[in-house]
């Protein structure tokens, strides 16, 4: 099984709403964003970006690749990061010794580290304000979410792993308005995430560096990277 | 949405270790034994389905996930039986916790300490029992001084919640308050609808643009102000739609549009009417449409330019009965000869004349010429050719008479043209709004699946009659006096001479503001400040969930909940459902649901006034609230009949339409006057017809006004106008030297209005700063980098922000999005600069929120200027 | 009290400084530095590179003072070796100043990755240290005619003293996900300046240790030590050179911004290093002023000081050039990054980090360079109590 993602370019108005629900969801702290969404060649989000002449407004959402060659995994010197059986390349918050080394390995720059208690940033939303899935998740023994991660060790996007043990997709796919987002088996050649790389121009990010990414974009009229 | 394959499941093992790290780290929490107490603090999770509501016209249904009566996290319901609308939501709806349990959230009564100034945040913590007192109290006093319409009040917006917003109101009729109308005062009243069709305002529901083949959207961000019905537009170009787009600016709708045309500022009506004479020129019009449901073929005399009475005509039977607030008009038939205008009834005879002159009789013996309108609007195109509409518009004169071709071509029908709400938003929005409407009638698609003109602003439709929850008749001896009117145009501005709308004798003197956070958004706040600060306004009572900038210029705060928090039933004008807000958890801190705070209030005011709000229920709002419901559900008439609470508790329900000849059962806006003749308008809840058929009293759809004020304007018919020449050049010529930049204050995607300005997630997307957009060139001129901090500034107030050149922005503009609290924008407030002309023609009538004085937010100047950072 | 016992209280003071330095970044977090994770590695790492590249260099120097034919590096073999355990100690403690979960590191030995080069490293410094504590016990204990034994430990020093760099350089070399490191001439680059720096670390220890006035008496030892900085010095220049070429002129968008970079808002940086290599170079090769206390000393005190510069520039081109960098109709945007800090009014996300080392950063690196002085204030304390009585 090689749970993966499609998102669907000529769909995605950027909204931000995956963004933002991937944030709230896994209790992300300020400064913290597993999942991002900018326009491509823009300063600022939604203005106009002038290429050759031409103005435009492409908007591209990165989040972890999910790669198969997954360059992060190679690196970790205590094998905290690793993939799981559906193919979903997670860190184990238990295992991690936070020397950073899958942040500098990561081409996608999608990698984030607790610099600071992360609960003690999440503060300064509310007295006692604790937002995002409560409950821990382990598989076999490693501690692939919890709420309030400890300082000094990595993150990254899981898949929303607390969703998909349940069947549930995660929140970003589920919150995306432009239903752009697509989320589903790889090896199955009759899910829709295989069908859709089929029926679509398609392209991975940074294809040159053989990370063999499970995130694929689709477009016909926004320009491919 | 499920995923294709159910992952291996390790349930126990999991609860058990997730209630072991959740007990790690909630901690202290234990209500039993300490061997239980990892099981008791992570009890069982339950998820709860409300609506959120902030105005924004979404009103999108969440999932709330809660456990110990907190919210974990919220999803998109996407339980809509209309699958076109899953998942309905948006960044603001997914952080709304944020909010909720924030540092501004409000959680106590508080009232001002005694002396403090105005513009701080001087509060003390009191019980309700004193809060309510003193509100109370001070209300009977200034009621008693000053007469009950100097206290005023507004509800920021009572579409967004039926039964508590609503119990404002109810409140306001039980004791003769002065309504600032939400809808004009937000500058969102389009008044083109009222002048035209004869209502507040209308659109298609947004799973109706599937319908559509051709939509020309002008001015309306759809993409950036409607987040969960925007992707509707790019369904309906996979189907093969064509999207038009007009916007001097390159915004995220431009991006998306198949073309887009930068035209100049507030040069649609140009645009509009070279299309119109395209279209008549080459008689791609549906005549028998224009002649059975417009007024172009009623004729206008030509001494006075006003319709032609029938009852002025001699000889002339009028052979039915005219209800006061119409009027019967004249047509001429070849074969019949002058004919008297039924206003109730669409039947006239199809040889009609629409072109053409006659000399008619009058009752006095003299002769007069009359048009039908039809033939004044011929003439009055006229000099809109292609290359006239270029000089004006900017619109490349090749595209405007090919695209006046597509939209009027058969295989381009049903034709939808959207109006934005920053675009209508000019001093002369109305006629563009006018001329705009034109495309849509002549071509006869008003009223069909898929066709029509819709306006895009706000949601402010009360889609049910509301009357026997809004409006208290009377109850044992006591008779309310029912509210009055007065726009906040007139609060900002001062009362003006040819106002029709009601002024308090005595001036406003106390305000009420329920959800609304004026002193940063409403114009002349400066000067609304410093009305409170020297006691013009002697009382400001606040009820809201959170501080805002307007608690620290009020006297009274009063905690309300939030929409996770009560039973609420609301709606918009953008689709379908019916939905109830349903309480996640308890109300936070001490507050309670609006219902209570006014039943409280209103027995203070008078004890009568208490029986009015279900006093039975005292202590259980939640109660009282079911049985208003349910009052509602059985006053809704045809559009809720069948409805029930239970089913409402469940999820969304369709409001019944009356639109038979619509394929999937959409309301097809107008259907009845389009498909049964009925007359125009349609009713505009929650006004009784007789007052807004007085807008149409030949019954059809109007373009031509013989209103005074119309006529002494020229503006009988739509026409182009240039902006600022009325506005700001009048009132200061030099300001065309001295404030070179148009100032437009668009919507964010990081707010719905200035909800959500204090919630850190969209500090954080936004870097923390204020934005001002400028063009490069104009940035170039005066030395300004991308980056630079600058003052942007008139005569009347400034505001600060970061600037950022965005090359799609057209020269000669800046650009500044609304919603900022001020104290994000060097504690002033971007609304400082922004004036509220009053257009003469608004206040022809006054019926309101639907015939008033609405706000130009964008009929402003202003210049730019580097400075130190603050 | 002699020098040595001063230098060692020194080192036990800065020591202890860097202690409270490093339980106060524990109890904070890595926030205590200007890294972020847009720029996740700087003052420590650069630190640890460089602490590696003296120990390596020591254990070169002291594996040529017996492999080389003709002796005159003997006199500096101790000397080389105390270098090498010092450097090595130091380079452990500035790694571990990184980590954020230092308290988990058994947990390499329990589940290691061996993919993975860190682990790699940390193995390679394992053995480095074994054979380093070897070869300074046995220049401290063993008598003079224990040439046999000393030789035997600079054969197995020799390869260790190589391995170690190229470990170390693979370390980034084995990451296409910056355009910088992933070449066979940063590995080669990496080696030699390692050597060079390693080198001339001894050669000042060596002026200290001997003083001004043995610069004549120790004129061949030093001339040798000379001629191997100066070879891996230019050896250095002309593979870096070699290095930028095939960034100049490229068409990837990253590699285009990494010029731009490097002769932009580093070029400060880098014109330094190449002046004092340059310098380093005219004065060691220069017999006249390689015979003077002052101009050697100084010369390796540039070399020390571009050593380190070196290994900042190994880091900061790489991390502000983005591998995700679009080109948006001829415009190169890189992605921005999420840094993981939030401070009020300015932004969550940069594509580009300006990296100063924090206060907290410099104090802490209190903790290995104590260290360091500290083994260096005992081994010489030792070397000088034996006499310079050595093979």
């Amino acid at each position: 099984m090689r749970y993966g993602m499609v998102i669907d370019l000529d769909r995605c108005i950027g909204c931000q709403t995956c963004m933002v629900s991937c944030h709230m969801h896994n209790s992300q702290p300020p400064g913290t964003w597993w999942n991002r969404v900018f326009t491509q060649g823009a300063p600022t989000h939604q203005t106009a970006v002038d290429r050759k002449g031409e103005l435009r407004m492409d908007y591209l959402p990165v989040s972890c690749q999910m790669c198969d060659n997954p360059s992060c995994q190679k690196v970790c010197p205590t094998g905290a990061t690793y993939t799981n059986s559906h193919g979903v390349v997670l860190v184990d918050y238990d295992r991690c010794i936070g020397c950073r080394y899958c942040i500098v390995a990561c081409p996608y720059n999608v990698r984030q580290f607790n610099w600071k208690d992360p609960k003690k940033l999440k503060s300064i939303l509310g007295d006692g304000y604790e937002y995002g899935y409560p409950d821990d998740v382990v598989e076999g023994r490693r501690l692939i979410y919890t709420r309030h991660r400890p300082t000094g060790v990595v993150e990254k996007c899981t898949f929303c792993v607390q969703y998909t043990q349940e069947g549930e997709d995660p929140a970003c796919v589920q919150s995306c308005t432009g239903r752009a987002r697509f989320f589903g088996d790889f090896d199955n050649p009759d899910s829709k995430v295989s069908k859709l790389i089929q029926e679509k121009p398609m392209y991975r990010l940074l294809e040159a560096q053989n990370t063999q990414p499970k995130v694929y974009y689709v477009s016909v009229k926004k320009t491919a990277v | 949405m499920k995923s294709d394959e159910k992952s291996l499941s390790r349930r126990t093992f999991l609860k058990a270790c997730g209630a072991a790290g959740v007990a790690a780290a909630v901690g202290g929490v234990s209500l039993s034994a300490p061997a239980d107490k990892a099981v008791a603090a992570s009890g069982p999770m339950k998820s709860v389905r409300t609506v959120c509501a902030p105005n924004c016209t979404g009103c999108c249904g969440m999932k709330a996930q809660v456990r110990d009566n907190a919210i974990q996290t919220i999803l998109p319901a996407a339980d809509y039986p209309e699958t076109e609308h899953n998942p309905r939501g948006c960044a603001k709806g997914a952080s709304m916790t944020n909010l909720i349990y924030g540092p501004d959230r409000l959680k106590n009564p508080m009232l001002r300490v005694a002396g403090s100034k105005m513009g701080q945040f001087k509060f003390e913590e009191v019980s309700w029992k004193d809060a309510l007192d003193h509100a109370a109290g001070e209300l009977r006093r200034i009621m008693d001084t000053y007469g009950p319409d100097s206290v005023g009040y507004f509800v920021q917006v009572a579409g967004t919640g039926y039964v508590h917003k609503g119990a404002l109101v109810r409140l306001a009729n039980l004791n003769g308050w002065s309504v600032q109308g939400g809808y004009d005062m937000n500058g969102d009243l389009p008044m083109h609808a009222p002048m035209t069709f004869g209502v507040q305002s209308e659109e298609l529901e947004s799973y109706q643009w599937l319908d559509s083949k051709y939509i020309m959207i002008f001015g309306s961000n759809v993409y950036s102000t409607r987040t969960p019905d925007a992707p509707m537009l790019k369904l309906a170009q996979e189907k093969g739609t064509k999207v038009i787009y007009f916007d001097p600016n390159f915004c995220a709708t431009s991006a998306e549009a198949d073309e887009w045309y930068p035209i100049k500022l507030s040069s649609d009506a140009a645009v509009a009417l070279g299309m119109v004479k395209v279209l008549l020129d080459e008689k791609r019009y549906n005549e028998d449409y224009i002649k059975t449901f417009t007024d172009l073929p009623i004729l206008v005399r030509k001494d006075t330019q006003t319709r032609l009475k029938a009852s002025d005509v001699d000889g002339l039977k009028i052979p039915f009965d005219v209800p006061e607030y119409r009027e019967a008009y004249v047509v001429y038939s070849p074969s019949q000869g002058f004919i008297a205008v039924n206003p109730e009834s669409l039947h006239l005879p199809d040889d009609i004349l629409l072109e053409g002159s006659c000399s008619v009789r009058l009752t006095d013996g003299s002769w007069i010429d009359a048009k039908p309108a039809f033939q004044l609007l011929k003439e009055s195109v006229e000099k809109y050719n292609p290359d006239k509409v270029e000089e004006l518009s900017g619109m490349p004169a090749n595209d405007l008479t090919r695209l006046a071709r597509e939209l009027s071509a058969p295989e381009n029908q049903p034709f939808h043209l959207i109006y934005g709400a920053s675009n209508y938003q000019w001093y002369h929005g109305d006629l563009k709004g006018r001329a705009l409407a034109l495309l849509p009638v002549l071509t006869g698609n008003l009223g069909y699946q898929g066709g029509g003109f819709s306006t895009l602003a706000g949601q402010y439709k009360v889609r049910l009659p509301l009357a026997s929850w809004w409006v208290p008749q009377e109850m044992d001896g006591f008779k309310p006096p029912g509210q009055k009117s007065c726009p906040f145009a007139y609060i900002a501005n001062g009362p003006t001479e040819t106002m029709t709308a009601p002024y308090p004798k005595k001036g406003i003197k106390a305000w009420i503001m329920l959800c609304g956070n004026p002193f940063d958004q409403h114009n002349l706040n400066n000067k609304l400040r410093e009305k409170v600060e020297k006691n013009e306004i002697e009382l400001v009572i606040n009820l809201d969930f959170q501080k805002t900038t307007s608690s620290n210029y009020s006297h009274v705060l009063l905690p309300g909940v939030s929409w996770y928090e009560k039973t609420e039933l609301t709606a918009t004008p953008l689709h379908p459902y019916l939905q109830l807000m349903q309480p996640a958890i308890d109300p936070i801190g001490e507050c309670k649901p609006e219902l209570w705070i006014f039943r409280e209030l209103a027995k203070r005011l008078d004890r009568r006034q208490e029986k009015y709000f279900y006093p039975e229920y005292a202590e259980e709002p939640e109660k009282a609230v079911a049985e208003i419901i349910k009052l509602i559900l059985k006053n809704g008439g045809a559009i809720t009949e069948g409805i029930t609470l239970e089913q409402l508790r469940e999820g969304p329900v369709k409001m019944k339409n009356t639109s038979k000849n619509s394929v999937d059962g959409k309301k097809i806006p107008f259907y009845e006057q389009i498909h049964e003749r009925k007359p125009f308008p349609p009713q505009s809840f929650p006004e009784p017809i007789a007052r807004t058929a007085q807008f149409l009293k030949s019954g059809r759809i109007q373009f031509y006004r013989d209103e005074r004020p119309f006529i002494q304007l020229n503006e009988q018919l739509p026409i182009h106008k240039e902006p600022f020449e009325d506005t700001e050049y009048k009132i200061k010529p030099a300001a065309r030297r001295e404030f070179p930049y148009a100032y437009i204050t668009t919507n964010s995607i990081h707010r719905i209005h200035s909800t959500h300005s204090n919630n850190l997630v969209f500090r954080e997307l936004q870097d923390d700063r204020a934005k001002v957009k400028m063009n490069p060139q104009d940035a170039k001129e005066k030395r300004i980098k991308d980056g630079d901090y600058v003052k942007v500034f008139n005569d009347r107030g400034e505001v600060y922000g970061d600037v950022v050149l965005d090359p799609g922005i057209q020269a000669g503009s800046i650009i500044f999005e609304q919603g900022w609290w001020s104290r994000y924008t060097g504690g002033s407030s971007y609304n400082s600069l922004i004036y509220p002309f009053i257009n003469p023609t608004h206040e022809v009538y006054h019926v309101p929120q639907m015939w008033s004085p609405n706000t130009s937010w964008n009929e402003c100047l202003c210049d730019v200027r580097k400075v130190a950072r603050k | 009290m002699n020098n040595y016992r001063r230098i060692l209280l020194c080192g036990l003071a800065a020591f202890a400084i860097g202690v409270m330095a490093w339980v106060y970044q524990g109890m904070v977090g890595l926030n205590v530095t200007n890294l972020s994770n847009s720029f996740p590695w700087g003052n420590y790492v650069a630190s640890f590179e460089f602490f590696i590249g003296v120990a390596a260099g020591g254990l070169l120097v002291f594996s040529l003072a017996y492999v080389l034919k003709g002796n005159e590096l003997r006199p500096l073999a101790p000397i080389a070796a105390a270098t090498a355990l010092a450097g090595g100690v130091a380079a452990v403690l500035a790694i571990l100043s990184d980590m954020g979960m230092a308290s988990r590191l058994y947990r390499v030995l329990i589940t290691p990755n061996l993919m993975s080069p860190m682990l790699w490293e940390m193995m390679m410094v394992a053995i480095f240290l074994v054979v380093a504590v070897l070869a300074v016990f046995f220049q401290l204990t063993k008598k003079e005619n224990s040439e046999a034994l000393h030789k035997k430990v600079a054969y197995v020093a020799l390869p260790v003293s190589l391995t170690m760099p190229l470990i170390a350089a693979l370390l980034f070399a084995t990451q296409p996900s910056h355009d910088w490191w992933s070449s066979v001439m940063f590995v080669v680059d990496s080696m030699v300046a390692t050597f060079a720096l390693g080198g001339s670390v001894v050669f000042l220890f060596s002026l200290l240790y001997f003083g001004k006035k043995n610069m004549q008496e120790n004129e061949k030892a030093y001339t040798r030590i000379g001629r191997i900085v100066i070879i891996c010095l230019v050896a250095h220049l002309f593979v870096t050179l070699l290095e930028l070429l095939p960034f100049i002129g490229s068409q990837v968008p990253a590699n285009q911004q990494l010029i731009s970079l490097l002769f932009g808002k580093y070029g400060g940086l880098f014109v330094l290093e190449f002046i004092v290599s340059i310098g380093a170079i005219a004065i060691y090769g220069t017999k006249k002023y390689a015979g003077q206390f002052w101009f050697s000393f100084g010369a390796g005190i540039a070399v020390v000081l571009g050593g380190f510069v070196h290994r900042l520039l190994v880091l900061a081109p790489a991390f502000n050039t983005y591998g995700l960098t679009l080109d948006v109709g001829g415009n190169l945007w890189p992605y921005p990054i999420a840094t993981g800090t939030f401070t009020e009014g300015s932004s969550s996300f940069e594509t580009f980090w300006s990296y100063v080392p924090s206060f907290t950063e410099w104090v802490l690196m209190l903790l290995p360079v104590g260290a360091a002085l500290v083994l260096i204030g005992i081994l010489f304390n030792k070397i000088h109590e034996k006499g310079n009585k050595v093979l």
